[in-house]
């Protein structure tokens, strides 16, 4: 699931310089449409193997792990509901709250990046003992589910904590006046 | 160190390209200046061989000003039009670039808000108003390109009609479209619309010994883009781009003229800004004090009102810079933004480029450094380092640069209306291009026909607050109970950063045409009739062209033999003298006519009449330098 992305980003750009409709605007037009699918299809990839979070998901997908238990941090959510119930009463209680739910959201972050972080060298070690003994197919690769779950279920508290980080940019831009 | 950027002058011809469609120029189509650039053929194929060349006007000018004044209705192009700027107000478009691909109401409270020329107000793509007939920002733009173009056929010897055309980079999907529409209507085969900072970042990068990430800080005359840039090994890799497409050199000179306006009322009673010509005319002082501030450490800003009346004050380059130092703090968010994006810290950089011509400016220059923590790096020429990117880019597609290759992203994120007025983001901004999304739909109520789309641009949450590009109607092929229909919507957008859709009824597998409504642009039909028209007007153009080539060649002998007057009377016979006088009052009759062939009969009866004088008069000129030995 470690990945060198130096290597990865030397080889988007070999396949780049061959693939990229730059190379083909002198081509039939069928070969310029391909051109374009296939580079495409190559930022797509690059795109996902590149974000470690993307590529987690991706790798759950072809594992066929399905998503499930959005295990949301509760204090924190309790936290953010409080700020947004705040942002129609005084400006300085508001903003303090504010200040509060941003010190816990980011010690939130960090120890779950910690988990994520020691979950996936789990995971590593597993799948390198795994080659070790000689298991190549992904289906003798994966005796991990109860990992694989796990990690399903990290994935889920990363989607929220996203999505919360964006919610708490867009309030700051827009103030209280959009509540 | 410096680019190494060779000019060429118009009587220059170039090596052939006939063997091969013709050379693809490239062009960098300016709110204030445009220019365009080619790479010559050479015998090594060393892409650092390969170096760009600025093309020049048949005046000897590599920059041609993006102006059009509409002389008779007959448009006129760059120097000569920027003459009547302030002359015939009224009758000139300039920073035209400002208003393509936008609706009037996105001009409120901008630079352009109020023009001396007539903006007409109203829905969708802005029209502006010339003496009888209306003009989208499309025809003017496409008016400057067909100068370019000419500029290029008469340098090269042969004709041009493949270009690379940039915009700046936070230009949205309408802007894109309405430049790639107005270089259609030049004439041209717009092989790639191309980023302006990326543009430059190719010519900054062309020696290969400069690698590493830059960040490109572009202020033009009325746009600023900052990118981030990652230069490897001939790989030109853009991780981020942000901006401000309404921001730029324009805002400085109205700050200045402003200021003025104030004073002028103060003093005078008088409102500038209402009547067009001191509109004009205070907006160009303003950019002249600007220009000189450059320089300088102040400059007298006269302004003259009328006959008797002139406004006068010195700027201090202190006062400028306050004055003008919060319009500029408006790059230091979208510097951040991009820097945000890229993931990437100031340090990290390796170098700042500055690009564009307000850059000059020791303020910009500082406010730069202050957000970048950094000196940046002013090495390239700020006027032509895009046009010679884009020359570059424009050899890259030619094949003949293989070493090089931009991979570039879309500035903004791009969606799609959904329930309650919300954008559903599809493609995040700074996605690497070309790019796909796809979205399958479906109907809300029994056999309900149709379908809409509604598709957007921009970072924010509700719909208004984002640029909306287009709207389609998707049919379904049979009437069916709600929610059974799909029909997938294939948004891609290519390597010029332009949305195409397409759409297929995943039931039947068919593919579904479908008519988008540009919301601020022209339709495909409308582009198509308006070349046609602009066919059928390019024999009478060419026509004018040499009309006003006849005219000046003949104020050129007008002005000379005038001169020479004084000359003929102790010279030569009273005779040839009165004959002298009729010939000018002759050709000077014919002048105010439009007969181009009347014209050339006076200037060369004139040139007969004179002939006796010239003899003479360069006797003379050998007698004295050979008495003077």
């Amino acid at each position: 699931m470690r990945l060198n992305v130096t290597d990865l980003e030397k080889r988007f750009y070999e396949i780049s310089r061959t693939l990229h409709p730059d190379r083909f605007t002198t081509a039939a037009a069928e070969d310029r449409l391909a051109s374009v699918e296939r580079m495409t299809l190559l930022n797509e990839g690059y795109r996902t193997l590149k974000d470690s979070f993307a590529r987690l998901r991706y790798f759950l997908e072809l594992a066929g792990v399905s998503r499930s238990g959005r295990a949301v941090p509760s204090a924190l959510a309790e936290l953010w509901f409080e700020v947004q119930e705040s942002m129609s009463e005084h400006a300085e209680s508001a903003a303090a709250k504010l200040a509060s739910f941003e010190e816990l959201f980011a010690s939130t972050s960090r120890s779950h990046a910690r988990d994520v972080e020691a979950l996936e060298r789990e995971i590593d070690a597993a799948l390198e003992k795994a080659e070790a003994a000689g298991l190549t197919h992904s289906s003798d690769v994966l005796p991990l589910p109860e990992l694989l779950r796990k990690l399903s279920e990290w994935i889920q508290v990363e989607i929220y904590l996203r999505s919360l980080a964006r919610d708490v940019q867009r309030l700051k831009a827009e103030g209280p006046q959009c509540r | 160190m410096s680019l190494k950027l060779t000019t060429l002058n118009s009587t220059f011809s170039g090596p052939s390209d006939q063997q091969d469609a013709g050379p693809i120029v490239g062009i960098d189509l300016g709110t204030t200046n445009s220019l365009v650039a080619y790479v010559p053929n050479v015998a090594k194929d060393d892409s650092t061989h390969r170096q760009p060349v600025i093309i020049r006007s048949p005046e000897g000018k590599s920059l041609v000003p993006s102006v059009v004044s509409f002389v008779h209705g007959k448009p006129v192009v760059g120097q000569e039009a920027k003459r009547h700027k302030v002359r015939d107000a009224e009758h000139t478009v300039f920073s035209v670039k400002r208003l393509l691909g936008r609706g009037f109401d996105d001009l409120k409270g901008t630079a352009n808000g109020k023009m001396p020329y007539r903006i007409i107000p109203g829905e969708g793509i802005i029209r502006i108003e010339v003496g009888d007939r209306v003009y989208t920002a499309i025809e003017i733009s496409a008016a400057i390109l067909r100068e370019l173009k000419l500029n290029a056929e008469s340098a090269l010897g042969v004709p041009v009609s493949r270009a690379v055309i940039t915009v700046p980079a936070y230009f949205n999907d309408s802007q894109r479209q309405a430049t790639r529409a107005a270089g259609r209507l030049a004439g041209f085969d717009v092989l790639r619309i191309l980023n302006e900072p990326t543009a430059a970042s190719l010519a900054y990068g062309l020696d290969r010994k400069r690698q590493g990430l830059i960040a490109v800080f572009d202020l033009g005359g009325g746009t600023f883009d900052v990118s981030i840039l990652k230069l490897h090994d001939g790989i030109f890799e853009v991780l981020a781009t942000n901006g401000d497409s309404l921001l730029g050199g324009d805002d400085l000179d109205l700050a200045i003229a402003r200021t003025a306006a104030v004073e002028i009322q103060e003093q005078f009673g008088i409102d500038p800004f209402a009547d067009r010509q001191l509109h004009a005319g205070l907006l160009e002082t303003a950019e002249n004090t600007k220009i000189t501030l450059a320089d300088e450490s102040k400059a007298v800003l006269e302004f003259r009102i009328d006959s008797e009346r002139i406004y006068r004050r010195t700027w201090t380059i202190a006062e400028f810079e306050k004055l003008v130092r919060p319009v500029l703090e408006r790059t230091r968010q979208p510097c951040l933004n991009a820097l945000k994006d890229a993931q990437i810290e100031p340090s990290e950089l390796s170098d700042v480029v500055l690009v564009g011509g307000p850059t000059r400016l020791k303020i910009v220059q500082k406010v730069a450094s202050e957000i970048f923590s950094r000196e940046p790096n002013t090495s390239v020429h700020p006027d032509e380092v895009v046009a010679a990117g884009a020359a570059i880019q424009a050899d890259i597609l030619t094949g003949k640069n293989k070493d090089f290759l931009l991979l570039d992203v879309v500035p903004l994120s791009l969606g799609i209306e959904t329930y309650g007025g919300l954008m559903s983001p599809l493609i995040p901004r700074n996605t690497r291009i070309p790019t796909v999304a796809r979205e399958t739909f479906t109907t809300f109520a029994d056999n309900q026909n149709a379908v809409d789309i509604h598709v957007l641009q921009g970072e924010r949450e509700r719909v208004g607050d984002n640029r909306s590009l287009a709207r389609f109607k998707l049919k379904p092929l049979q009437r069916l109970p709600a929610g059974l229909p799909r029909i997938e919507v294939t948004f891609l957008i290519d390597a010029d950063g332009i949305l195409q859709v397409a759409a297929k009824d995943l039931k039947t597998g068919n593919e579904q045409s479908i008519e988008v409504r540009p919301s601020y642009g022209l339709t495909d039909a409308e582009v198509e009739k308006m070349l046609l028209a602009s066919l059928e007007n390019a024999e009478s153009d060419i026509a004018y062209r040499r009309l006003i080539d006849v005219k000046n060649d003949a104020q050129t002998v007008l002005h000379a033999a005038e001169k020479r007057l004084p000359d003929a009377e102790r010279l030569v016979s009273a005779q040839d003298t009165a004959a002298i006088r009729e010939a000018i009052e002759e050709l000077k009759k014919s002048l105010e006519g439009t007969d181009s062939a009347a014209i050339r009969r006076a200037s060369n009866r004139l040139n007969q009449a004179t002939l006796r004088l010239a003899e003479l008069l360069f006797k003379g000129v050998i007698e004295t330098t050979t008495e003077g030995k």
